[in-house]
Formats: structure tokens, sequence, C-alpha cells
């Protein structure tokens, strides 16, 4: 039971112990899409390859390091030396890895990266290489010098691969859980204003305020009120989420509970999307555990303070990330957007005020608490604040989970972080957040990673999934991709967006198919004013962005297609 | 049985046999294998020969001659398995049990445990009855209740499932989804008959519920095949899927009777596109078009 916090330093040298122990500690990353690349096999080869060599070892399933183009990963610190991250370990490499785990040799064609020492923003500097052995020469390059991490900023990402997700003593070794015995000691009203010093806003697209949606719920009248975790990712190519709940479950869960004692509600719910297995699993393990630890229900570390969590599994549906329709799933509904307002802060979860934010929303809570409001919006740009978590896919050499300072440029995240584009192609589209943000041309990777200034491109930061797409790709189809997903995920309640979008595509379909003149792209431009106004929420709303973007940056592969 | 010494060999050959056994049933079976080689070499060190000898006599087919295989001896002749002929759904039953098995084990499993069936239905016609009785018979837990559970996706459910389930959510309209997770977890999807008992149990219409097992793609209303593959139609699978993988999958399931499909927007593994998850696990490339192979032409 962790009741003060005496006891979570105690958790802490617990946590130390299997961080830091006398033993070699081997992390294998087993994430759903490590797990799709073979991570299952590694790790039971090592299994037995460790047992029958007669090795010592501490072997941890973990989640994603965001190295995803190089699984399966697996990391290994010998004592005092510094961590070894390895790529593509196949169930072939093992025995040699395995011999070199035993005679403590490195692996140099294998291996990544080395880290000497991390700079986690919560506890400061995690050192591994304590021996004072020289560095000079190593065979491995330093993992800061490498064109994958140099840009990035793991604020969000501090703990994931690095720690088992499933063990509540790792997460508090890395300073976890003291942000919220901190949030306790605090009045709820400073940890409000504190967020909206911060400066922090919703991850979830729309970049709402945090604090100020904190504030409006904290004001509404009632003493029942609700959070909810919005962990829908319904938009296809979006895979962060997922990961980042299967890499470090506990940071959602201390959000959660600090908010809760500022907002002043006693329920949370955390939506999780129905085919997530792992990340469901990961995540109602910390919630047990967090509970079992006496960190949620009754008198949360003796500040009078009562909560739980309850983990809801969704339904499959797009339209549920919309924060209206999820309520109605939470209540047993069928997923359809309701009018607002009322606004959920004043009338969400069945009638009461309800705060719903982004899952990476809630993950910047204990940060903010701990390093305070300054140090947090010293991070990003002009009026976006902090870090973005984005997971990059599609034609790009390193695809992965990342994490940059918000006004980074897209280009660089492209080239350096990324690789660039694989097979001598050439950079057409950008997708940067989802479908509903359209696609933007390969000029506009000068853009940086912003909330306004992809608004005022006429795209949108989304929720970043960030997918990249060669010169290979028909803009044209691409489009009728994505408007075949709208189709497919109206919830059916407005006409334009049920009709006219499938209308749309079929115009699409006659295009494609050599059969439209100049005056059907009149038809689309037509047709896209009326079912953008008309509709009732956002899926209708932006379900034109896909055509009208790339109409109006990839007009040429539309006029390769008029008669 | 603390007091059993090993010969350093003998260690190391335990290990591998031990590495061999499906992960589940790893620490359970421990203990009956140390007790069973402390008796093989009475008062001196187990050995090598020890394990070799405990293996091929005290241990039942068809564990024998997988792990004799595993740990490099020369397993008994293989035998083909005896021409069944199957009635009723005895052989899908068949094939989700051997699905339990772990890859490389199964085609010994599947030759042995065909001969066990041989021997029950004495030229006869294999049914229902007979395939059940061999999981009850000879086959460990955990392995025994995953596929007795399998086999409850087969159709005929038993409705305290549903009470049970009732109970442990409550009946208030917020549980509802929470209930059809559950009961569609237990038997694989949502009957008719089931949806009426849920209505029944918590007195919320039955018209509620179907619209809510409808509108939400996570419900199967339909009994799924053998096999259940879930094609990942999302952007990254999309774009990288130029050579039309995806159709031709859909191509080979349509042929495929007891294979179904679903289509579904990102499993979440963009990185690794083209995507499929097969029978709940998520493959790629040439790896995927081998298990669809496997379970489409087999
Ligand atoms: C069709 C649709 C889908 C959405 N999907 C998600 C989602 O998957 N995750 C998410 O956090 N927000 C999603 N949103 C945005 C939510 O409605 C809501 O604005 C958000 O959860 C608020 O959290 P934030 O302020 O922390 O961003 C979606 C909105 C729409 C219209
Ligand atoms: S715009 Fe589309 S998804 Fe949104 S409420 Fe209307 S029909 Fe439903
Ligand atoms: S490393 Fe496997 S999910 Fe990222
Ligand atoms: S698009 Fe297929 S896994 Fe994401």
């Amino acid at each position: 039971m962790i009741t003060c916090a005496d006891d979570l330093v105690k958790a802490k040298e617990q946590g130390n112990k299997r961080l830091f122990g006398s033993r070699v500690r081997v992390n294998v990353g087993t994430s759903t899409c490590c797990l799709a690349k073979g991570a299952e096999l590694t790790y039971n080869a090592l299994a037995y390859g460790i047992t029958s060599a007669g090795i010592n070892a501490e072997l941890v399933k973990t989640g994603c390091n965001g190295m995803c183009w190089a699984e399966p990963v697996v990391e290994v610190h010998q004592p005092g030396q510094p961590k070894i991250i390895y790529g593509k370990v196949t169930e072939k490499e093992i025995p040699r890895l395995v011999k070199a785990i035993a005679n403590n040799e490195v692996l140099a064609d294998l291996a990544i990266a080395r880290v000497d020492s991390e700079d986690h923003i919560l506890v400061g500097s995690i050192d591994y290489a304590t021996d004072g052995a020289s560095l000079a020469g190593h065979p491995v390059a330093a993992i800061e010098t490498t064109d994958f991490a140099k840009m990035q900023h793991r604020v969000i990402l501090r703990n994931a691969g690095a720690i088992d997700p499933e063990n509540i003593d790792e997460y508090i070794a890395r300073g976890g859980y003291f942000a919220l015995a901190k949030a306790l000691t605090m009045k709820p009203e400073k940890i409000v204003r504190e967020v909206t010093e911060s400066g922090l806003r919703g991850r979830g697209g729309a970049g709402f305020p945090a604090g100020i949606k904190w504030r409006m719920c904290r004001e509404a009248a009632g003493d029942v009120k609700y959070l909810i975790c919005n962990v829908s990712e319904g938009e296809p190519g979006i895979g962060m989420h997922r990961s980042f709940l299967e890499s470090d479950p506990h940071a959602v869960v201390e959000g959660l509970i600090i908010g809760g004692y500022a907002i002043g509600a006693r329920t949370a719910y955390i939506y999780v999307r129905d085919n997530y297995r792992v990340a469901l699993q990961r995540i109602t393990k910390a919630v047990n555990d967090a509970r079992e630890a006496g960190l949620l229900g009754a008198d949360i570390l003796k500040s009078g303070f009562c909560m739980d969590i309850i983990v809801k599994e969704g339904g499959g549906r797009y339209v549920c990330g919309e924060e209206t329709a999820l309520l109605s799933c939470i209540e047993g509904k069928i997923g359809e957007p309701r009018q607002r307002p009322p606004f959920p802060t004043n009338s969400g979860l069945f009638g009461k005020p309800t705060c719903i934010n982004n899952v990476e929303t809630w993950a910047n809570i204990p940060v903010i608490i701990e390093k305070g409001a300054a140090w947090y919006s010293a991070i990003g740009s002009a009026k976006s604040k902090g870090t973005k978590v984005l997971s990059l896919a599609g034609n790009i050499s390193r695809a992965g989970m990342i994490e940059v300072d918000m006004g980074t440029k897209i280009s660089q995240i492209i080239d350096v972080t990324g690789g660039g584009i694989p097979g001598g192609k050439k950079l057409k589209g950008i997708q940067p957040g989802g479908p509903s943000g359209g696609v933007l041309p390969a000029s506009m990777a000068r853009l940086t990673i912003d909330y306004d200034e992809l608004a005022g491109a006429g795209s949108m930061l989304g929720s970043g999934g960030m997918v990249i797409m060669d010169d290979s790709n028909d803009m044209v189809k691409l489009a009728r991709y994505f408007t075949d997903f709208f189709v497919n995920e109206s919830c059916g309640k407005c006409v334009p967006c049920r009709e006219g979008v499938c209308r749309v595509r079929d115009m699409l379909d006659e295009l494609i198919a050599g059969r439209s003149d100049k005056t059907a792209l009149k038809a689309f431009g037509d047709l896209a004013a009326p079912i953008t106004k008309a509709c009732a929420c956002a899926l209708g709303k932006t379900a034109m962005v896909p055509v009208t973007s790339t109409m109006k940056h990839f007009r040429a592969d539309y006029d390769s297609y008029l008669q | 049985m603390a007091d059993v010494t090993w010969t350093p060999e003998g260690e190391k050959l335990f290990a591998k046999l031990l590495a061999a056994v499906p992960e589940a049933m790893r620490e359970p079976i421990k203990p009956k294998l140390i007790q069973m080689l402390a008796q093989r070499a009475g008062s001196g060190s187990i050995d090598e020969a020890a394990i070799k000898t405990m293996v091929q006599e005290d241990l039942p087919e068809p564990q024998k001659s997988a792990l004799m295989q595993a740990i490099g001896m020369q397993a008994p002749p293989q035998q083909e398995g005896p021409v069944l002929e199957w009635s009723g759904k005895s052989e899908i039953m068949f094939e989700l049990m051997l699905g339990e098995v772990p890859e490389g084990m199964r085609s010994i499993f599947r030759g042995k445990l065909s001969a066990v069936i041989a021997q029950k239905t004495q030229g006869g016609a294999v049914t229902d009855d007979h395939v059940n009785a061999v999981v009850n018979e000879i086959v460990p837990e955990p392995f025994k209740s995953n596929i007795l559970k399998k086999f409850k996706t087969l159709g005929d459910f038993d409705p305290a499932i549903i009470a049970a389930i009732v109970e442990r959510f409550g009946t208030s309209r917020d549980k509802l989804m929470f209930i059809m997770h559950a009961v569609q977890d237990e038997i694989g999807y949502l009957p008719r008959e089931a949806m009426l008992a849920i209505s029944d149990k918590t007195g919320i219409p039955v018209s509620a519920i179907y619209s809510v097992a409808s509108f939400y793609k996570a419900f199967r209303l339909q009994r799924p095949g053998a096999h259940h593959v879930k094609l990942c139609c999302g952007t990254a699978c999309h774009i990288h899927d130029t050579a039309g993988v995806g159709r031709e999958i859909e191509h080979k399931i349509a042929a495929s009777p007891g294979v179904s499909i679903e289509k579904t927007l990102c499993l979440g593994c963009c990185d690794c596109a083209p995507v499929v998850e097969i029978d709940g696990k998520v493959y790629k490339g040439a790896e995927a078009q081998a298990k669809i192979d496997s379970i489409t032409l087999g």
C-alpha cells in the first residue's frame, strides 16, 4: 500500500532495484506492432537461450521505444556499462546475442545506438555507463548523435520502451506518481491555473486550451462530475495512442487522478478502441495495480480525495471519437453525435458536467504539475506549447513513434528523423493528421507542427498520425479512398453526410473510369459547401476535405483523368 | 524435491526440454517432471540419460514424440494419421483444437490425435462427441479450457453464461456494452438467442440491444469461421498495398468456407503495413501470405 510520500520513495527503490539491479537487464519491445514483427519469437528464444546458458538476467517485456522501423528491438544493459539498443533482432540472431551477453561483448553490426545516460525530465540524469570506463572509440554510436533521436524531445515518451509497463514500481522509480503527491497538497484552483498557464492545448485534434475546459467543468454546477480519456483513435493510419498506452499506461492514470482532484470528479472513464487488445489489457492492469496500491479508491495518499477509473472497451466506430458520440457510447447507446450546446462541460455523461480530453493531453498533466507551467510553456512555439507525439507512417524510411517540440519543421521530421523517402522516390504529399486534415503538397513541408500554422494552410494537426506519400501515389485514388472511409463511417443521422458524401464517391468513380469532363470538377466544389455547412458534427463537416485539398494542390492528377 | 542434484549436462538438457513446453504450462509441469526424474535417477544426480529415458517411457503421446524431437532424440517413426470421415462440426472442432498446439509441433499432434480418434470411432464417422471426449480426456489445462471455450463459438451456448455475466456487471443501461463484449468474448459472436437472453436478464428491450449490436462494428451477429481474418484497410496499409494483396486475400477467403473476413481500419501497426490479423495475431508481408495460404488451402 502507498499511503504517503515515504511509501512512494520505498516503491521507487524497489523499482530501481529492477531497473538497475546487479544482473544484466534485457528489454524486449512487445507492443502489438513489435509482436507483428515476431517479437514473441525473439522473446521466447532469448528466454530459452539465457536460461540454458545459465545467465542471470532480468528479461523484461517492454513497450515501444519508437524504433518501430527496427523491430524486433532488444535493449541490453550490463550493469555499469552503456545500454545497447539492438534492432531487427530476429530469432536467428539470438544465439550470437546470447553469447555476446554471456561474454559481456557488444555486437556492433546489430546495434543501432548506445545509451550512456538519459536526460529524464522528471528524475534528471539517469546514468547507465557508471563504471568509469572510457567510451572513446566505442563501436556503437551514442543515441543522441543518431538522426532518429537528435531532433526528438521525449517528454511524454520519457518511459516508453524503457520500463515494464505492467510494473508500477518501475513507473514510480522514474518519478511516477510524485506529481500526484504534489498535486494533492495544492489547491485544486491552483492546479487548474497551472494547466491554463502552461498553454497546453488538447491533443485530440481541435487544440482547445485544456485549462479553460477544466475551469468550465470545475465551475459547472453539480456535485457529480466525470472525466473521460479519449483513446478512440479511429482514424485510419494512426497507432501512436495505442503504442503509448501499451508502453506507459500509468502516466495516463496519474494524469486522470490529478484531473479528478482539480476538477472535482470522482469517476473517470478511459475509452479504448475495441480491437486494441494489448493496450486494453495493460491499461486495465495499470488501473487495478494503482487501486491495489491505494493510489485509486478512498482517501488517496491520506488526502481525503476518493476516485476510481473505469476502462471502457469501445465499439469500433470512428464517429465515437467525437466527444458527444463518445458520451452516448459510454451510456450504452448507439454513438450518434448530439447537438451542442449544451457542451459536455455543463451537461455531459448522464447529464452531468464532463471533461473529455485526449489520452496525450492527460499524459501531459503529471509533467506540468511536477515541472511547473513556466517550464512547460518555454517548450514549443508561440501559441502551441509543449511537445507532440507523432506516428510516422507511409512511404518513409524510418516509420515509428516519435516526439518533437511543437514548432518543428515537417521537412526536418521527414528528412532527419524519418530518414527520407525510400527507394529513390520523391515526396509528393503529406497528411499531417488524419483524413480530416487533407493532404498537403511537398512544398508545404516547410510548415511546422503548430495548430495555427497548419489550420492557416487549410489543414489540421489532428491527433498526430502523419502519413508521408511518395510520387507513386495517385491523389485522385487517394481522395476516393478517404471519401469511401467517410461514407462507411457516417453515423447516418444527417442527409448531406449520409447521401451527399456517397454521391461524391460515385462521382470520383466516374472520374477514375474516364467518363467525366471539366464540369465534374466544378460539381465537387458546388457540393462541398452545402455538405460542410449542413452536417451536424465534424465528421461530416470535414468529409469533403480530402477531395477539396487534393483538387487544390494536385490538380494535375485530376486533369489527367478528364475527357 | 529440493534435494535433487543434476549433472551439468543434465541441467542443460532439462532447460531445453522445458523451453519446448508451451509457456503457459511450464510452471505447473516443472515439479511433476522433476519428480519423475528423481525417481529415475534414484540416489544419483539427474543426467542426460535419465531425462531421455523419462521422456521416452514416462510421458504420454503425443507430448512424448514432440519432446523427444525437441531435445534431439530420434522420435518414433511418425505415422501418417489415419484417414477419418468427419460428421457434424467435428472437423472444425478438430482444427480448433490443433490451433492451440504450438506451430512447430502441430504436424506430430495431427497424426497422433487422429490415431486416438480413429481408435474411438472404430471405423465409423467422427462425431462432435468423439472430439469432445479427446479434449476432455487427454488435453491438459489451460489448453483444455481454451479449446472448450472455442468450441462454444460454434453455436450452442449455455444460458447460464449470460446470467453470470449480467450478474457481474449489473443491469443498468450503461453496462449493456460491457455485457455484450463479455458475451461475445465468451461465445465468439452474438447469436439472436444471446441477445434475447440479455434482454430477459437486464430488462433492456431487445430492439435496443439489436440496434447497438448492429451499429457498432465490434459486434458480430454471424458465427465467425474456424479462422477469422481482419483485413486492415487503413491509410498506411492502403498506400503500401500497391500489389493489391488485400483484394487477393479477399478472393481467397471468399472461396474458402470456414474462414470469415472482416475489414477494419488501422490495426495500429502502420509501420508494418500492409498487415492482416489472423485469429487474433497480426501478420505482415510474406508471413501473412503464407498464413493465409495455410488456412485457405488446407
Ligand atoms: C469524427 C471525430 C473523431 C474524433 N476522434 C478522436 C479520437 O480518436 N481521439 C481524440 O482524442 N479525439 C477525437 N476527436 C476529437 C474529440 O471530439 C474531442 O475534441 C477531443 O477528445 C477532446 O480532447 P482534447 O481537447 O484533449 O483534444 C474526434 C472528433 C471527431 C469529430
Ligand atoms: S455529420 Fe455525419 S457522422 Fe456527424 S452526425 Fe451527421 S451523419 Fe452523423
Ligand atoms: S517498437 Fe514496436 S511498436 Fe514501436
Ligand atoms: S493502416 Fe493498417 S495498420 Fe495502420
